[in-house]
């Protein structure tokens, strides 16, 4: 064995050399290897979970958009009392309003409406009586009646019945009513996708905190292990 | 007449483990831990670092398994990743630093002494620098080549020559220091 090289010693003694770990290696590896899976599990989920929350975010965007747009005030024309015959309401001079707008000015919409409403009756005269007759036979055969809105004002005007105009307001003022609980239920949709984005913004605080503490535990070890060593 | 498989190969153990089985995972360890903590031990002086370069060394060849293509042996494969994850450990903790120099002499030099048992030669390169220990390991231990190493510290090959041939003249001379200690006994 004489006469051989550092190196080839180097190589036969340590390089097949043999140390026995200590008993709690194994379970170490064990550990490791849990917490590997279980990241990469927990890793999966908040995919999952932010692939569900854009997608609800998306679907109720859509939702929110399509109401919106289908959301169309038709007014109708009504006929007002038995025997006298008032020319139907007026719709408003940009009939498509969408949600949102209603929202935020209602009383502006209630305004204007108010506003049409009188000059409809201002609009009933003694000359327009038999147009207005005529117009509303056209509406109990179910033909549209032509409106003429560009009609003159008349100085005389026709006196109106308060108790029927108290009652129409009312209703009107209902109508309003129940599209503005209408909007909010759509806006209570919306708080939904803010607890759950919270929710998802939780678990991820909870993983970086669980990550952290995996970290500090590893380092932890290694001190003490240097801690003895220096002993 | 039953026949009892003492030994069975590391083939069959690591299809056993990618089909989840924790035996054949344990069944791995305890055929590879032992040699794995020496090769770990080369290249670290501390023992419960190396121990613990060598358990994050298996935990990542258990993760990778998958990837094993059992094209070589399966003690080189988790031998490599071994080497990799101490190289790792010393640039992470001791910063490895390499010096160049430049006369350059690789030639192996033959020593008068006996067979030398495991220890002392693992204490005669525990007292070499960090950079000339891995270079001499890696290249007369492992048998990389001075290009292989090259790659793998991300150094050129000249430096990885310097480092070996310092390395050599350190050994040398710790050698004819144990010998002059011995001859006064």
């Amino acid at each position: 064995m004489k006469d051989r090289s550092l190196e080839q010693q180097l190589a036969d003694k340590l390089g097949n050399r043999s140390i026995t770990p200590s008993a709690k290696a194994w379970e170490r590896i064990a550990h490791n290897r849990q917490q590997g899976k279980t990241q990469k599990k927990k890793k999966r989920v908040f995919v999952y979970y932010r692939a569900a929350a854009v997608f609800f975010l998306l679907a109720s965007g859509y939702v929110f958009l399509m109401q919106n747009k289908t959301d169309v005030i038709i007014a109708e024309p009504q006929v007002v009392g038995s025997d006298e015959v008032t020319a139907p309401v007026l719709p408003l001079e940009e009939p498509v309003v969408t949600k949102s707008v209603e929202i935020k000015q209602p009383e502006v919409v209630a305004y204007k409406e108010l506003e049409i409403k009188k000059q409809s009756y201002e609009v009933v005269t003694e000359k327009q009586e038999v147009v207005s007759v005529a117009d509303s036979e056209a509406l109990i055969e179910g033909k549209q009646p032509e409106f003429n809105l560009h009609v003159e004002p008349i100085e005389e005007l026709v006196a109106i019945d308060e108790a029927e105009f108290y009652e129409q307001e009312t209703d009107m003022l209902l109508k309003e009513a129940v599209k503005d609980v209408a909007a909010n239920k759509n806006l209570s949709n919306t708080t939904n996708d803010t607890a759950l984005l919270k929710e998802v913004e939780a678990e991820m605080d909870e993983y970086y905190r669980e990550k952290a503490m995996s970290i500090f535990s590893l380092k932890h070890k290694t001190i003490r292990i240097a801690v003895k060593d220096k002993q | 007449m039953k026949i009892i498989r003492l030994h069975t190969s590391d083939e069959a153990v690591i299809k056993k483990v990618l089909q989840g089985d924790s035996r054949a995972e344990k069944q791995l360890y305890d055929r590879y831990a032992a040699k794995m903590l020496g090769a770990c031990r080369m290249y670290i002086k501390d023992m419960h670092y190396a121990e613990d370069v060598m358990i994050q060394g298996f935990t990542r060849a258990l993760d990778n398994l998958g990837r094993f293509r059992f094209e070589g042996s399966f003690e080189g494969w988790l031998r490599r990743i071994m080497v990799r994850e101490a190289i790792d450990f010393l640039r992470q903790r001791t910063q490895l630093y390499f010096e160049d120099i430049s006369e350059v002499e690789v030639a192996p030099f033959i020593t008068d002494n006996q067979d030398m048992d495991a220890e002392l030669l693992q204490l005669l390169i525990d007292k070499l620098p960090e950079g000339y220990r891995t270079v001499l390991v890696m290249f007369a231990v492992e048998g990389y080549s001075h290009k292989e190493i090259a790659e793998m510290l991300n150094i050129s090959e000249n430096t990885s020559k310097s480092q070996l041939f310092k390395a050599r003249k350190q050994l040398q001379e710790q050698l004819e220091k144990v010998r002059r200690i011995e001859n006064e006994r």
